[in-house]
């Protein structure tokens, strides 16, 4: 079963529409409604009526809930409530909210509060945030800059540097944009609460509202049903979560908050948003020999998460390359706008964005092709385990190979030879190394007397089909068909303790778990069995529901073991995978850029991805075709946009727009394998390769293609939507 | 107001307000909660349903519209326990992920096929165009649409998921791997 490229189990449910998401779940579909009334200004105080109740509605104020705080819960700017009280810091921040019997009478209801507020001057952009005088978010934190990563700083780090290119890129900020919007109910029975809510990570969660509400594990139950999409975004801790909880528990009925896709694409946490100012030097002979950067990171109006991806930013500046020498300076900057969070790759792409496209312009500084000059820095085979430099060490790759196979089927040599005058022709590349999460992760594994497996996993699938893949690890090890294992998740009452699934986690760790605890079981199964046939454990091979002793028919079906043993047989493994492992990549693609609307196309995408074994191909290629798409459009569309009082300007979906299908090209995906040595199976995490070796590889492209009109970095950024394009061209014209 | 309609071939009366949107009426009043709901601007397509046979964004029509009309969800796609050959094709060409914006593009698909039996490659970005997916990049989706054409018009029979999977280019060996343990029974 390892290896197969089985199609999924999940797949019934979701077909038919009868699996459900959290608002087609019967208790949030009769549940109270929760409306959130958010501030329309980026920087206000705000003064909110002293009642609280109407006849039929519930208003919530900040003096209901000034116990509700988390700021016990992690360091750095306070103070961390559901609602603003009386500043708010971002436009959409809640300031108070309403409970209904629906959705219509809640949305009447906030219409019709009396709330105050007086705009105050905000700092929105990180220029705004950086600047002298600049408003400040957080009054005691004296200053915008709440996050400082420094290496050493040798003033002569360039000294006898041949070539040294300097340039700045910028990664515009990025919305999520699953198609499921945020949805909780929180249900109260009795002193206990169960928090129905999609969710990448249930059982933080429950530690959280434990933490905040002051309850015991066995109160708070958290259970996730279906989740239409997270990419990052369903993991943090919202206000709306303990707004419900807290609702719940005063009325004694189901509280529901759904978010609106308006509320969706303003404070489910954006990615990225980095200023990066780079100096890379290599040798007359290409040869890097250092690296300088300076990078300004917007977080929003808080650092809870982004703290977390910039660290994850200076890990990988390396790229797929020696640099001997490499020197950081990132500032976390505080702005008034919604706080910026963990999006798919979180601070890699950012960091892969940065070395790729400094090593384009290093090659044409250097008058070299942008191949050849990666692959004679590539970091060789031999030197793994690769210490960067930058606090992490690499675990395997075989970068060369990669590229020379991108390169074979984009066909380079003749990339550009359909280029003209009105159509012009780039091909572009990017060598991207990921990092996929290190940590730990449980499994429990039981065979029932039905003959049945039942499994139970702490990590939690969005779409990323787990159930099928952990099921054709156990299959593999205890030779039963896959249909007979039943993979339990995302129900902390049940499941004991787990990781959630996110920083592409799960198949290295909870996978791993699985196996691990597979082979335990099966290792029982042959005690229990060579025992009952006298032979020896190591000649008994599992198949087909039954222990055989090799090379012969005799066996005993693995129900009978079971009811010998009066108990499922199972076997519980927590598997602490350590450190992260790197899978990594060549992408290659070509671009043809309309000079007369500015309209790009992308002509051919070519991607080689190596994250190790693979357990099932079918899934792991479309994790990978859907986010090279989310990195093909973050290069070509999207971007979070603010107007200068920090007024969201997309947020809808026509003004932050998804790709359809006709924006969308024909992928074609390749593998290698490397294993990593660092776990049994030798998986890597593969969730976040796509949209990282995709952003710069389209990037790449159009500024090859732009390049004989002489545009870069400082004509044109991403997104290269035909209107920034077309302008760019009539400006440098 | 009263609307009588007629939703996967059985009748139904349901008593609404004015304002209130079919999409709600199927999901809430009719309990048919496998059209979803994905954004307020009639751009997602997740609550894609058929009307009269057309493919409608059920979040712009009003319920009251739908008096006299004939309505297929996605539940109505398959009575019963098989799936259809769209819903199969969709299965093995890896076609959704989280599954979200699945029911709405299959009965996108389901009205392609049915006025279109061998679409090109642009009539299926028309018909698809206004069904956004979030996790599958389309691929899956483009491949499931030219499979399941394949189906209905009786060619080939259902194809081993993964066939369009590649092999891994290179294996790389990397050392063999210290579980620990006490369990150190060979693993098959």
């Amino acid at each position: 079963m390892f290896g197969r490229p089985l199609s999924r189990s999940e797949d019934a449910g979701l077909l038919s529409g009868s699996a459900r998401f959290l608002d087609d779940l019967e208790v949030a579909q009769n549940a109270l409604h929760l409306a959130v009334l958010r501030s329309p200004f980026a920087h206000a105080r705000v003064e909110l009526p002293e009642s609280a109740s109407e006849a039929g509605r519930r208003l919530v104020l900040p003096s209901d809930i000034a116990h509700l705080t988390w700021d016990h819960l992690l360091p750095g700017p306070p103070p961390r409530a559901p609602l603003a009280g009386d500043l708010a810091r971002y436009a959409g921040q809640p300031v108070a909210a309403v409970i209904g019997k629906d959705a219509a009478q809640a949305m009447d209801a906030l219409e019709h509060l009396e709330v105050d507020f007086e705009a105050l001057p905000a700092a929105v952009e990180l220029t705004d945030a950086l600047s002298p005088d600049a408003p400040l978010v957080y009054e005691e934190m004296g200053s915008n800059i709440v996050w400082h990563d420094a290496s050493s700083a040798d003033p002569g780090l360039f000294d006898g540097v041949d070539h040294v290119i300097t340039r700045t890129f910028r990664n515009p900020r990025l919305a999520p944009g699953m198609l499921e919007c945020r949805g909780v109910v929180a249900v109260p029975d009795r002193g206990r609460i169960t928090v129905h809510v999609g969710h990448q990570n249930p059982h933080k969660l429950q530690g959280e509202l434990c933490s905040i509400f002051g309850f015991e594990a066995d109160q708070v139950r958290v259970k996730v049903p279906e989740v239409g999409g997270a990419f990052g975004a369903k993991a943090p801790l919202y206000p709306e979560y303990v707004l419900c909880v807290w609702a719940a528990l005063e009325l004694g009925q189901p509280v529901k908050y759904l978010e609106r896709r308006s509320e969706n694409l303003a404070v489910t946490t954006h990615g990225r948003g980095q200023v990066q100012r780079v100096r890379l030097g290599a040798a007359a002979d290409g040869t890097l020999r250092a690296l300088r950067v300076e990078i300004d990171a917007d977080f929003g109006a808080a650092a809870d998460i982004q703290r977390w991806c910039v660290v994850l930013t200076r890990r990988m500046l390396s790229g797929a390359y020696r640099i001997p020498r490499i020197e950081w300076l990132i500032r976390g900057v505080l702005t008034h706008t919604p706080p910026v969070g963990a999006f798919r790759g979180a601070g890699r792409p950012e960091a892969t964005y940065l070395i790729e496209r400094a090593m384009d312009e290093l090659a044409r500084e250097l008058s070299t092709d942008p191949a050849e000059l990666r692959r004679r820095n590539f970091i060789p085979q031999e030197e793994f385990p690769y210490d960067t430099g930058t606090g992490i060490a690499y675990d395997s790759g075989a970068y060369g190979t990669a590229l020379d196979v991108a390169l074979k089927q984009i066909g380079y040599e003749k990339a550009r030879d359909s280029s003209s005058g009105d159509a012009l022709r780039g091909v572009g590349l990017a060598s991207y190394v990921e990092m996929s999460a290190g940590g730990e992760e449980y499994a429990d594994v039981a065979l029932e007397s039905s003959g049945d497996v039942v499994v139970l996993t702490g990590t939690l699938p969005h779409g990323q089909g787990h159930d099928t893949t952990w099921s054709q690890l156990v299959a593999e090890q205890l030779g039963l068909p896959v249909d007979r294992v039943r993979v339990v998740h995302g129900d902390t009452a049940i499941v004991p303790r787990g990781g959630g699934t996110s920083g592409s986690r799960s198949a290295v760790l909870g996978g791993t778990a699985v196996h691990l605890a597979a082979i335990r079981v099966a290792n029982q199964l042959r005690r229990m069995a060579a025992e009952r046939l006298e032979a020896a454990p190591g000649d008994i091979r599992l198949q087909d529901g039954c222990a055989f002793v090799v090379g012969t028919d005799i066996g005993v079906d693995l129900v009978e073991l079971v009811e010998d043993n009066g108990a499922p047989v199972a076997a519980e493994e927590v598997f602490a995978g350590g450190a992260q492992n790197f899978p990594f990549g060549t992408h290659a693609c070509v671009v043809e850029v309309d000079v007369n609307t500015g309209e790009i196309q992308v002509v051919d995408y070519v991607e080689v991805d190596d994250c190790g074994r693979v357990i099932n191909p079918l899934v792991v290629e479309g994790q990978l075709h859907g986010g090279t798409l989310q990195g093909i459009s973050h290069a070509l569309f999207e971007a979070v946009r603010f107007d200068q009082a920090g007024q969201l300007l997309t947020g809808n979906l026509t003004t932050y727009p998804l790709p359809s299908i006709r924006h969308a090209p024909e992928v074609r995906c390749m593998r290698t394998e490397t294993p990593s040595p660092i776990n049994p199976m030798g998986l890597k995490g593969v969730g976040e390769s796509g949209v990282t070796g995709a952003t710069p590889a389209i990037a790449n492209a159009v500024y090859d293609a732009l390049a004989p009109l002489g545009i870069g970095e400082e004509d044109l950024t991403m997104p290269f939507t035909p209107d920034r394009v077309w302008t760019a061209i009539r400006e440098t014209g | 107001m009263r609307v009588r309609f007629r939703v996967n071939d059985r009748s139904v009366e349901i008593e609404v307000e004015a304002r209130r949107l079919l999409v709600q009426a199927l999901r809430e009043d009719l309990g048919l909660t496998g059209t979803k709901v994905g954004c307020e601007t009639t751009t997602c397509g997740s609550c894609t349903v058929l009307f009269d046979g057309e493919p409608v964004k059920s979040c712009t029509v009003l319920a009251v519209q739908a008096q006299d009309a004939e309505v297929t969800t996605i539940e109505g796609v398959s009575p019963g326990a098989s799936l259809s050959p769209v819903q199969e094709a969709f299965k093995r060409e890896h076609g959704l992920q989280c599954g979200f914006c699945t029911p709405g593009m299959v009965m996108s698909v389901v009205a392609l096929l049915e006025r279109c039996p061998s679409p090109d490659e642009e009539a299926i970005k028309e018909a698809l165009e206004g069904n956004i997916c979030r996790c599958t990049g389309y691929v899956g989706i483009r491949r499931a649409v030219r499979h399941a054409a394949g189906l209905l018009r009786g060619e080939s029979p259902p194809i081993e998921a993964g066939r369009n999977v590649e092999e891994p280019l290179a294996r790389h060996a990397v050392g063999s791997i210290d579980i620990g343990g006490d369990d150190d029974i060979e693993v098959v």
